[in-house]
């Protein structure tokens, strides 16, 4: 297991890449986005980044309304 | 100046207005949150604007947008743009009748200093966090207005310029609604936002 920083709480996983992350978590693919380390992620870049030990990742979900 | 300008510049120091003025905010969406954050920034002494909609104004805006019965039928930008200009005269706007997605949403933002995400499908407002989030610019999201509920927006500073307003709960995918005040206190805090940063600089 990894351990790693989701939105500035200590979490492990053992997941290889964000998109194994996001499923793990049962996120929303189409409604949420992804910084690792301070790096905004494109959706199509999830699969191909993986999630390291330390990694700090911040996961912002959005909701309808507006 | 005009009596709009020579009043509103009474406000602030003078470096601080003449910031204001400068900055170019854009504005993507023209609906609950947007036209309020376009009157917001206006009253507050902004100037330019790029604002990019492609919806026209419906009776059901009405509750919580900066629209009026005669609206009803136009392009949001064109009415919004001509509700600003009666506060501003002075006010310039780049009006873009345009569904934004992320390459066009790029190409029309690109000249500005701050974006605000005010759009109200969830989708949308992901394609604008992974537009621009990483752009360096002033970024302002907003996610949870929906419902009656009075209070509990908060604004998350998530990382260096880029801010979230909102409960992040409170959604149309909850069965919830949006209404004035919520809206508009959203608005209201994410305009503030900008504000306090412009007079910050």
């Amino acid at each position: 297991m990894k351990d790693i920083i989701i939105n500035g709480q200590k979490q492990q996983t053992g997941c290889e890449n964000v998109s194994g992350l996001l499923t793990e978590m049962n996120l929303d693919a189409e409604t949420v986005a992804v910084e690792i380390n301070g790096v905004v992620l494109k959706k199509s870049s999830w699969q191909k980044t993986p999630v390291n030990s330390n990694d700090r990742i911040e996961i912002v979900s959005f909701v309808g309304g507006g | 100046m005009n009596v709009f300008t020579a009043a509103i510049s009474r406000f602030y120091p003078d470096a601080v207005y003449q910031a204001i003025r400068s900055k170019c905010i854009g504005i993507a969406g023209a609906g609950g949150l947007g036209s309020n954050i376009a009157f917001c920034l206006v009253r507050s002494g902004f100037e330019h604007f790029i604002i990019a909609d492609s919806d026209c104004v419906q009776a059901s805006n009405l509750n919580r947008q900066q629209f009026f019965m005669e609206d009803i039928g136009l392009p949001k930008v064109q009415a919004l743009a001509g509700h600003l200009l009666r506060i501003n005269p002075a006010v310039r706007i780049i009006r873009h009748e345009i569904s934004l997605d992320e390459k066009n949403s790029s190409e029309i933002f690109g000249p500005c200093d701050i974006i605000f995400e005010a759009f109200d499908r969830a989708a949308a407002k992901k394609m604008m966090y992974e537009t621009f989030a990483g752009s360096g610019k002033l970024c302002i999201f907003a996610s949870g207005i929906c419902g009656l509920r009075p209070g509990g927006l908060e604004i998350k500073n998530i990382r260096d310029n880029i801010y979230l307003a909102g409960d992040g709960k409170s959604s149309l995918e909850a069965g919830m609604l949006p209404y004035a005040p919520r809206v508009t206190a959203c608005a209201a805090l994410m305009a503030g936002i900008a504000l306090e940063k412009t007079a910050e600089q």
